[in-house]
């Protein structure tokens, strides 16, 4: 039995928690007054954006993990914020029934992606940065550049599942990671997309049925896009075509810190989850040390590369 | 000519021990080989060969041990320093650059330059000089992907010859080769030794061994077992020694026992794949071993690969226990009970970044269509096949990478065996396995014959085919030349059909 | 490897347990967070100059500036969110939509962070004040300049990014200046993002649609941000008055393909600002809600002068 320690998710959390320490550390202010960094609102506020990224980054690691890669989370979130958020603004659709369209908006583009990758056998990379140019421009087209204002039309103090609103995207973030986390260890299933990211040809070899595998694991990141896309709009009030511009390489360097590799066959969901933690502290804790911030690109450019060798000296070590 | 041999010792071996996690690959293991002899290095797999070979070639460090080059201590850090040395290595997996010219791979990593610029001309002419003293027929431009396996292999052995080497190490380098280059790199090594230069030679083929060497050093579990004179010791000696004990004599079945009386379990009717093989029709029936034998290129890997289902049949019919089987992936064909072991097991059998027990139950699991992994349960059956086969791992919950050629074949066999198949094809089953395993893989043919199953045995390894088989079907550029039985299955007439058009 | 991360873990608590330790030990430093629009819009640089120059004057204060890379409504909302949760002492913002952002800033003061606006207000929010230029009446000047180099008549096109309530206002100040001249015709209004390069894209495109064009207005500097988006412009046919006067505009007031720019207190947005929020912090409220900084209107007749005046502010003064 594997030891808690030769776990992967330990040294990302074992990240994670250093992390927060340096910054408490560093930020630690005088006299009594409240830690600016350490506070229960700066870190639900952590959390709250973080999950929108995390929601995404389970899809995508899944996508990782099978040996694949998706280009799109960023485009599908702002298609299917943009489409949600027209039903309800425009045309006057209850709250659900036009986020779920939404959702829905996702689901078609993860088979859309799934057949170019299956089907027309074209490289996810290419697969699915086409698709992400598609999305992208059918949401400005949508959009025609204006943008929804959902909060305005959202009731003041609404709360979804009679939660506080900035409650809503964590807690779907943990039901999900955990969900995905239980599917990808304890099912079968899991353990396909596992061994079709190891060896696509040992695992057809092996009776594996490679394009179901392959399909699910896109339409799966599609759908999970679509509601990070979704939250997104919710929590912060606006539908516009050029949400989540970029979103998807922060989104793979979280699956890469929590331990996926991009040749395939490694990884976690939760690994992935507590990726975009890492990053989230560091976005929200840079810009407060005076002149910093114009660095945080580049710290975080810095900590992928570290953890990433890191990563590959430990697995050497094992061999 | 023989070569002058001499007591000098040019390499020495010293006490080299090393582990693999709780595995312990080599024991304090110490010979020595001689200046300008031709050494042999012989041993069941997990007998440690590969192991001291990589540490010979610095890739992997000893534990503890030294190795002495001329009475010196070598400190191998990387491959380019033994290169650097003169310790020329030639490997058995294929480890040519598919998209670079005979010439790149001859010098890849070690260019010619000067002053940061290729000399390609100088290059092309060494390549060139290299080839004609190889006496290979290829341009020094051409791609190496367009080269068949076999002058792949003698374009590694060029590789570590480019460069001066003082000792020249083979590992298995005849695995891929047909008896005519077999001759033909006999006859370079041969050259080879006339001019000096020291043979370390690893191989299972215990007939090569005889041909080429003049010492044979015998490891076994990782130790040193002893070091033979060629000329006083006879092949069964060698390998008694290898193995540890004596193997049993090969049981032939009666045509009872091959179930001839009922129809037979495997059906093939006119079966074709163009370019590949057309109209092949052969009959296995339940416990039956049938031997597929041809030389490369007769379409025998296609052959088993289109009734795995991995391709579709352009023409001809599959049938099974009498029912057609139309498989369009190998998912299909599991579940109709066609098992195929592939050729290439790292590339097509197993999943190095998932524990040995994963792979063991994966094939299993995945036809039954079940939901959930049982860990507990399936611990338990991996750890019963590992027993039962007899394949040498500090575990099931460590991947496959650190387990000897033979043991991993044996997880591919294992894993198809565990799914009881009705009808077992295997590719090339014991290609890169040692003696010892290679018995153990045969006993395991049998058994499941034996059991019910219809086996379908492809191979280009004449002697293991006339060993197994039942009946030999033998094919030659796509088509069935003919089935050999019995007394008339002779070495000559397999392989007057592999080679010779027959006249229809 | 477990050892390792225990002692990685060991360090790390130490560390935290010696905060005593911290290079910055002063009393009680005053953290004003100062907000652009976006960081990538060249004529706030100024302003971030402005304010940690009277940040260094006071001595107690530490500015942290930050917004997103390139507008973007909701990251601006994202990073204001974090300095409420940051509890900084004081928040001093040019907001992409004041209006979007007005509850967010409410939040803020709600909490006990005083806010004030610069360049770009939110004017339903509660926040202290506002110091910008009177947007309407600088727009005013803009429309009534056009009609005086043009003699009333002409085609006119402007250039603007919609959404912003500073720029709407001097828009709206501009068309109240132009329908003085019955004789000037708006042909088209451009909205450009606050894309710099759709600017000179645009420009290219209108010059090209209309051969006649007298003149373009632009209620923002991006055309005159960089030397090549006005060099479709002919000058001797098409005027050209535009905002803001950050370099290269001058040298192209100079060589005459600009006619009139109408200048900000660059510096001033960043140091009155922060003077506003340390008056705050110490009891003194500041004299009115809209402070307006005023305007300087640049030509070539004045340009040499505004240069000379912009160098001693640069330098320090």
């Amino acid at each position: 039995m594997k030891k808690l320690w030769q776990f992967r998710e330990f040294s990302t959390v074992v990240i994670l928690l250093l992390e927060i320490l340096f910054f408490t550390w560093w930020l630690w202010p005088e006299g009594n007054r409240t830690h600016p960094f350490l506070n229960t609102g700066n870190g639900l506020l952590i959390l709250k954006y973080s999950s929108i990224y995390g929601i995404a980054a389970v899809g995508a690691a899944i996508v990782i993990i099978s040996g694949g890669i998706d280009l799109a989370p960023g485009a599908v979130m702002a298609l299917a914020g943009v489409v949600g958020a027209q039903l309800f603004v425009v045309r006057g659709w209850p709250l659900a029934p036009a986020m779920l369209t939404g959702v829905l908006v996702g689901l078609a583009s993860g088979l859309f992606t799934a057949a170019l990758i299956v089907l027309a056998r074209l490289p996810p990379f290419i697969a699915t940065l086409g698709v992400m140019g598609i999305t992208r421009g059918i949401a400005f087209i949508i959009t025609e550049g204006q943008y929804f204002d959902v909060s305005s039309h959202l009731l003041g103090g609404w709360r979804p599942f009679g939660l506080p609103a900035d409650w809503m995207a964590p807690l779907i973030l943990v039901v999900l990671a955990l969900g995905f986390q239980v599917l990808m260890t304890t099912f079968q299933w899991g353990r396909a997309v596992f061994s079709v990211g190891g060896n696509e040809t040992a695992a057809l070899f092996s009776g594996i049925a490679v394009n179901r595998i392959k399909t699910s694991v896109y339409v799966l990141s599609g759908i999970l896009a679509a509601i990070s896309g979704v939250v997104l709009v919710l929590v912060q009030g606006q539908g516009k075509a050029d949400l989540a511009t970029g979103y998807e390489l922060d989104i793979i360097a979280s699956s890469v810190v929590g331990g996926a590799s991009l040749a395939g066959g490694r990884g976690s969901v939760v690994g992935a989850v507590l990726g975009t933690l890492i990053f989230g502290v560091l976005r929200n804790a840079l810009p407060q040390i005076p002149g910093a911030t114009f660095y945080d690109r580049l710290i975080v450019g810095l900590v992928v590369i570290v953890i990433v060798v890191v990563d590959q000296l430990l697995l050497k070590r094992r061999a | 000519m023989l070569a002058r041999v001499t007591t000098e010792a040019a390499l020495q071996f010293r006490q080299i021990t090393r582990s693999f996690g709780a595995v312990r690959a080599l024991r304090g293991v110490t010979f020595s080989v001689a200046a300008g002899e031709a050494h042999a290095l012989v041993g069941e797999n997990g007998a440690g060969k590969s192991t001291l070979l990589k540490i010979l070639a610095g890739i992997v460090q000893p534990d503890a041990g030294e190795i002495l080059w001329h009475g010196r201590r070598l400190h191998l850090d990387s491959p380019r320093e033994a290169l650097e040395r003169g310790i020329g290595m030639v490997y058995q997996e294929m480890l040519s650059f598919p998209n670079l010219s005979v010439t790149g791979n001859i010098f890849a990593g070690r260019e010619l330059t000067r002053g940061g610029r290729l000399r390609n001309a100088e290059m092309r002419e060494r390549t060139t000089a290299l080839l004609a003293e190889l006496h290979l027929a290829v341009s020094p431009d051409a791609p190496a992907d367009s080269l068949s396996a076999a002058h792949r292999q003698l374009l590694q052995v060029a590789r570590a010859l480019a460069f001066e080497c003082e000792i020249l190490v083979l590992d298995e380098p005849t695995t891929s080769l047909t008896d005519a280059e077999t001759d033909h790199l006999f006859a370079v090594l041969e050259r080879l030794k006339a001019r000096g230069v020291t043979l370390l030679y690893v191989s299972h083929r215990i007939p090569e061994v005889f041909r080429l060497c003049d010492r044979i050093t015998v490891l076994r579990d990782g130790a040193y077992v002893d070091t033979f004179e060629r000329r006083s010791v006879s092949p069964e000696r060698i390998v008694r020694a290898m193995v540890g004990r004596e193997l049993p004599p090969r049981a032939v079945l009666t045509k009872e026992q091959r179930h001839e009386d009922q129809p037979p379990l495997l059906s093939i009717d006119g079966l074709g794949r163009r370019p590949w093989f057309n109209n092949v029709s052969l009959q296995v029936h339940a416990g039956e071993i049938v031997g597929l034998f041809g030389l490369v290129g007769s379409g025998r890997s296609e052959l088993l690969e289109t009734i795995f289902g991995l391709y579709r049949a352009e023409a001809g019919r599959v049938r099974v226990a009498g029912e057609p089987v139309n498989a369009s992936s190998p998912r299909e064909a599991a579940r109709a009970g066609i098992a195929l072991v592939p050729e290439e097991r790292q590339r097509q059998g197993l999943l190095f970044n998932l524990t040995i027990r994963h792979n063991l139950v994966l094939p299993d699991r995945t036809i039954r269509g079940d939901l959930v992994v049982h860990t507990a349960r399936e611990r338990r059956e991996a750890q019963d096949l590992v027993e039962t086969w007899r394949i040498k791992t500090a575990g099931v919950e460590v991947p496959p990478d650190a387990l000897s050629g033979g043991n991993q074949q044996k997880i591919v066999v294992a894993k198809w065996l565990a799914t009881s198949p009705r009808v077992l094809l295997l590719d090339e089953p014991t290609k890169g396995v040692d003696v010892g395993a290679k018995f153990e893989i045969h006993e395991i043919i049998r058994q499941e014959a034996s059991r019910g199953a219809a086996c379908l045995v492809a191979s280009s390894d004449l002697p293991e085919v006339l060993a197994i088989a039942d009946r030999i079907v033998v094919m030659r550029e796509g088509r069935i030349q003919g089935q050999l039985a019995g007394a008339d299955a002779t070495e000559e007439a397999v392989m007057q059909l592999a080679t010779h058009e027959i006249a229809s | 490897m477990r050892r390792l991360w225990m002692v990685a873990v060991i360090a790390g608590l130490a560390l935290s347990a010696c905060s005593g330790a911290k290079p910055a030990n002063a009393p009680q430093r005053l953290r004003f967070a100062v907000m652009p629009k976006a960081l990538d819009i060249p004529v706030f640089n100024y302003a971030k100059i402005g304010a940690e120059r009277q940040a260094k004057e006071y001595g107690d204060v530490d500015i942290l500036w930050n917004a997103p890379a390139s507008a973007d409504q909701l990251k601006q909302k994202e990073i204001l969110e974090s300095f409420i949760t940051q509890r900084v002492d004081g928040i001093a913002i040019s907001s992409l939509n004041g209006d979007f952002l007005t509850d967010t800033i409410n939040k803020a003061i709600d909490s006990g962070i005083p806010v004030v606006t610069w360049d770009s207000d939110a004017p339903k929010s509660k926040r202290y004040a506002f110091y910008g230029v009177d947007d309407l009446a600088s727009g005013r000047i803009m429309g009534e300049e056009a009609v005086r180099l043009l003699n009333g008549k002409g085609k006119v096109a402007i250039i603007t990014s919609v959404g912003a309530t500073n720029l709407e206002r001097r828009l709206q100040g501009m068309k109240e200046g132009l329908s003085k001249a019955p004789g000037i015709q708006i042909v088209e209004i451009f909205d450009i993002k606050e894309d710099t390069v759709r600017c000179a894209e645009l420009i290219a495109a209108g010059t090209n649609r209309y051969p006649d064009l007298s003149a373009w207005l632009s209620t923002g500097g991006w055309p005159v941000f960089t030397r090549n988006a006005l060099a479709v412009v002919d000058p001797a046919k098409t005027k050209v008055i535009s905002f803001d006067t950050i370099q290269p505009a001058l040298d192209l007031l100079r060589e005459g393909k600009v006619n009139v720019l109408i200048g900000q207190k660059y510096f001033g947005w960043g140091s009155e600002a922060v003077k506003l929020l340390y008056d705050i912090k110490h009891g003194k409220m500041p004299a009115s809600p809209i402070i307006d900084s005023g305007v300087d209107v640049v030509t070539k007749e004045n340009v040499d002068e505004y240069a000379a005046k912009w160098k001693k502010m640069e330098s320090g003064s």
